[in-house]
C-alpha cells in the first residue's frame, strides 16, 4: 500500500520536474539533487546540529588529563582531638621481569644476614650497621614476595581496549614508614642486589627494582563518632558523614591540580610545557566540628550497652546546646566501629547517622509544643483549668483521659506532667488548625534543619488544610506528623532556651596546623517562636514531668531535669492498624533546669522487650538519666538544686535552691 | 677593563653567596616540611593510644560517685 503509493507520488514529481526530452537525462538529474540533498543535510548535521557532539568525541579521543589530588585536611572535636587524619604511607612495589636471581632478591628483601654478611665481607664494612640501616624495610612477608613473583606484571586495559602488560607488581600496600629511612633503606638494598647478583643497573630498562610510592590513608585515631564523621574510601575519597559533606563541600580536600595534555592510542597522557611548571599540592583545610569526643564515647558505650540489651531497630541520642545550636554528641545504635569494621556494603547501614534520616512519628513528646503555643498564643495560662472528661469523642473515634474513667480537672501543666490525651487535644482545639500547624512549623518540624550532615530527612507535616478532625485531634499528642530525633532536639532547645529556634550546626570552625582559628562558622542568628516569659513556664511545667510525672526516672537530687516521654504505638502497614506491640519511646529533655545548658533526645524504635516494659518511661528514660549523669559529671556543671558548703569551722552544709521552682498548686497532685 | 674584571668577580660572588642562601633556603624548608609531617605522624599516634577509653577510665571514679556525691564544692 504505502510502496504504491510512493512510487505514484515519485512518478508524479518526476513527470512534474522533467525538463530535458530524454528519460535517462531527467533521471540523472533527479538521482542528482536527491544526492545534493542528503549532502546538505549530512553538513548540516555535522557541523551545525550535532557539531559539539563531534567536537567533545575528538576531544575525548586526543586530550587527556591527569588529576593530581592533595592531601586532605583533619577533622577534629571541639577539644582538638583528632577524629580523622590522613597518615602518609608507602606502597612498596617490584619490577619481577627484571629481577635476574629471584632468590637472592628474596632474601634480601627477607633480611637474610648470609647474604648482607658476603656483601660486608667483600666490601670490608660493617654488616650490623648495614642491617639496621635496610632493617625498616624487613616488613615483607615471604608469601607476599612470592605471590608478586607469581603475578610478573601488571596487566592494564586501556581506553581503546589495548591490554598492556607493566613490569610492577605492588608487594606491600599502606606500610607505615618514613620516606627518608625507606628510601635510603631500598637504595642499599638495590646496591648490595646488584652487587652480589653482578647484573648492571644502568643496563636494565628499570633500574628500580624495587621502589615505593607515597599515599595517604585515612585514620581515625580517637576511634569515635562513626555516625558523624562518616569513613572515605582507600583513595581517600568521603563515602558517608562529614568526610562526604566536606569533600564536596572543598573544604576537607585540599585544591585539586588538573594537568591537562595530550593523549596517545594507548591512552597515556603527555603533558605540554606548561604542565612542568612547578606545582605544589595544598594541603586541605583542617575543620573542628562541635562534638566532644570523649562526650560522644561516653554516649557510644551507654548507647550500645542498651542496644545489647533490648535489641531495637535503632536508638538515637542527640546531645546539644540549646543556645547555640551546637551538637555536641549525637549517635545512633548500630553503629561502625572503626576498629573492628570495614568500609564497604556491609557498613552502609551502619554508618547512617538516622537521627537526621530517619523520621518517626514522636508520640507525646509533641504536647509540651501545642500547650506553649496555646500559652503564647495568652489563650490559657499555666495554672488554668481545663475539664478532661474520661472519654473524648471526635468523630467515630473515642480518646481516653489518663484518669481511668474518671472525669477530672487539670490545670495545664498537669495535662503535659500526666501526659493527657483528651487535655492535649483540648489545647490544640482551642488554638485551632491553622495556629497548630503555623506553631509547628515554627518550631521546624516538616523541614530540614540544614545541619551539615547528608541525607537528612525534613520529616512530614502535613499542610493544616488537609488535616480531618481526627487527624488535628491526634496531632496533638504526636501521631499523624513525623519527626527526626534532631528535629527534636531543635525544638525542645526554642522551647527552654528563651524561645528561640537556633538552627542545629555541627561545624564549628576551620583551623590552620597550629590550631589557629581561620573561619568560624557563626550560630544562626535564630528565629523567635514563643515568648522568653512563656520559654520559662514551660521549663517549669518540663520539670514537674521529671518531678512527678511520667519521667520520674531521671529526677536527679542535684540538678533539676525537665523533659517529656513519648511512647508512641507503631502503624502497620500490613494489618492498616496500630500496632501495641512495636513502639517508639522517646524522651526529649533538657539540664539543668534553671539555666539550660544541654537538650538531649533520646529514641528507640522497637525495643525487644517484654510488654510491660514497652513505655518510654522504661525505655527511653533510664538511657537519659544515665547520659545526663555522665555530661553533668564530665561537664563539671555546678548543681542548680543544692549548694554544698564547708564553713570556717569546717562543718560541712548542705542548703537547697531554687525551691521554688517547682510547681505546687496541681489539682491532681498528691498532697 | 680592571673595573670589568673587578665587577665580574663581585657579581659572581654575590651570584655564589645567593645560591648559597636558596640552597640553605630549600633545605629548611624542607626540614620544616619534614618536621610537620612528623608532628602530624605523633599528633595521630598521640590520640591512637590516648583514646576516649582511657580518658573514661581515668574518670571512672567519678561515675560511682554519681552525681548527687560531694563533688561541687564551690
Amino acid at each position: 500500500m504505502i510502496k504504491r503509493f510512493l512510487k505514484r507520488l515519485l512518478n508524479r514529481i518526476y513527470n512534474f520536474i522533467k525538463p530535458f526530452k530524454y528519460e535517462r537525462l531527467n533521471a540523472f538529474i533527479l538521482l542528482s539533487f536527491l544526492l545534493v540533498l542528503i549532502y546538505t543535510y549530512r553538513l548540516l548535521s555535522l557541523a551545525l546540529w550535532d557539531g559539539q557532539k563531534w567536537i567533545d568525541l575528538v576531544s575525548e579521543q586526543f586530550q587527556g588529563k591527569i588529576m593530581l589530588s592533595s592531601e586532605k585536611g583533619e577533622i577534629i572535636d571541639r577539644n582538638g582531638a583528632i577524629l580523622a587524619a590522613s597518615r602518609p604511607v608507602l606502597s612498596f612495589y617490584i619490577r619481577p621481569t627484571e629481577i635476574g636471581d629471584k632468590e637472592l632478591f628474596k632474601q634480601l628483601l627477607l633480611g637474610k644476614k648470609e647474604q648482607y654478611e658476603k656483601y660486608c665481607k667483600e666490601k670490608k664494612i660493617n654488616c650490623k650497621k648495614l642491617i639496621s640501616k635496610i632493617s625498616p624495610i624487613f616488613v615483607f612477608k615471604e608469601s607476599e614476595i612470592e605471590k608478586a613473583y607469581k603475578k610478573k606484571y601488571t596487566i592494564v586495559k586501556t581506553k581503546s581496549g589495548k591490554i598492556l602488560k607493566i613490569p610492577f607488581v605492588w608487594l606491600k600496600k599502606d606500610v607505615a614508614i618514613d620516606r627518608k629511612v625507606a628510601y635510603n633503606a631500598a637504595r642499599k638494598l638495590l646496591k648490595v642486589y646488584y652487587n652480589l647478583s653482578g647484573e648492571n643497573a644502568f643496563k636494565k630498562r628499570y633500574p628500580d627494582l624495587l621502589g615505593y610510592v607515597k599515599e595517604y590513608v585515612r585514620v581515625y585515631p580517637y576511634a569515635v563518632g562513626s555516625t558523624v564523621v562518616g569513613v572515605s574510601n582507600k583513595f581517600g575519597e568521603g563515602l558517608s558523614g562529614l568526610e562526604y559533606v566536606l569533600q564536596r563541600m572543598g573544604i576537607l580536600t585540599g585544591k585539586k591540580t588538573c594537568l591537562s595534555g595530550e593523549k596517545d592510542a594507548r591512552g597515556r597522557v603527555y603533558l605540554g610545557n606548561d604542565a612542568y611548571l612547578f606545582v605544589s599540592r595544598e594541603k586541605g583545610q583542617n575543620v573542628q566540628i562541635t562534638i566532644d569526643g570523649n562526650i560522644q564515647y561516653i554516649f557510644e558505650k551507654v548507647v550500645s550497652k542498651y542496644g545489647k540489651l533490648w535489641h531495637p531497630k535503632f536508638i538515637n541520642a542527640v546531645l546539644m546546646n540549646p543556645q547555640t545550636g551546637e551538637i555536641i554528641a549525637a549517635v545512633s545504635w548500630p553503629f561502625y566501629n572503626y576498629m573492628k569494621d570495614e568500609p564497604g556494603r556491609s557498613s552502609e547501614k551502619l554508618l547512617t547517622s538516622r537521627f537526621v534520616t530517619a523520621p518517626y512519628e514522636p508520640g507525646s513528646v509533641m504536647k509540651p509544643f501545642v500547650a506553649a503555643a496555646a500559652i503564647n498564643e495568652g489563650l490559657v495560662t499555666k495554672d488554668s483549668v481545663i475539664f478532661c472528661p474520661a472519654t473524648l469523642k471526635i468523630g467515630k473515634y473515642v480518646f481516653r483521659n489518663e484518669f481511668h474513667g474518671k472525669d477530672v480537672k487539670e490545670r495545664v501543666w498537669e495535662i503535659i506532667e500526666y501526659s493527657d490525651n483528651v487535655g492535649a487535644i483540648k489545647l490544640a482545639q482551642a488554638l485551632g488548625k491553622k495556629k497548630l500547624y503555623d506553631y509547628y512549623r515554627a518550631f521546624g518540624f516538616g523541614q530540614k534543619t540544614g545541619v551539615e550532615i547528608p541525607g537528612e530527612s525534613p520529616g512530614k507535616l502535613n499542610d493544616w488544610k488537609k488535616w480531618r478532625d481526627v487527624e488535628f485531634a491526634t496531632l496533638a499528642f504526636g501521631h499523624h506528623i513525623m519527626v527526626t530525633t534532631l528535629q527534636l532536639a531543635a525544638a525542645y532547645s526554642a522551647l527552654v532556651n528563651g524561645g528561640v529556634y537556633v538552627k542545629p550546626k555541627i561545624l564549628k570552625a576551620i583551623v590552620d596546623d597550629k590550631g589557629r582559628i581561620l573561619k568560624t562558622f557563626q550560630v544562626s542568628k535564630g528565629r523567635r517562636v514563643i515568648s522568653e516569659k512563656t520559654s520559662e513556664v514551660m521549663r517549669r511545667i518540663l520539670t514537674m514531668v521529671v518531678e512527678e510525672g511520667t519521667g520520674k526516672p531521671t529526677k536527679l537530687e542535684n540538678f533539676y531535669v525537665g523533659g517529656k516521654t513519648g511512647t508512641a504505638i507503631k502503624y502497620n502497614r500490613k494489618t492498616g492498624k496500630y500496632d501495641k506491640s512495636r513502639i517508639t519511646a522517646t524522651f526529649a529533655g533538657a539540664f539543668p533546669m534553671t539555666n539550660p545548658r544541654y537538650v538531649l533526645v533520646v529514641s528507640v524504635d522497637e525495643p525487644k522487650v517484654p510488654k510491660n516494659m514497652l513505655w518510654a518511661t522504661k525505655i527511653a528514660v533510664p538511657i537519659f538519666r544515665e547520659l545526663a549523669e555522665r555530661v553533668l559529671l564530665y561537664e563539671r556543671i555546678p548543681p542548680d538544686r543544692k549548694l554544698y558548703r564547708i564553713d570556717e569551722n569546717g562543718n560541712f552544709t548542705i542548703i537547697d535552691i531554687n525551691r521554688d521552682f517547682l510547681l505546687t498548686n496541681g489539682l491532681q497532685q498528691k498532697k | 677593563m680592571v673595573v670589568a674584571v673587578a665587577l665580574t668577580i663581585k657579581v659572581v660572588d654575590v651570584r655564589s653567596k645567593c645560591t648559597k642562601e636558596k640552597k640553605l633556603i630549600s633545605k629548611l624548608v624542607s626540614e620544616i616540611k619534614e618536621l610537620k609531617e612528623r608532628n602530624r605522624e605523633l599528633n595521630i599516634e598521640y590520640y591512637q593510644r590516648l583514646r576516649p577509653e582511657t580518658v573514661d577510665k581515668n574518670s571512672q571514679e567519678l561515675h560511682f560517685l554519681k552525681e548527687n556525691e560531694v563533688k561541687y564544692l564551690r
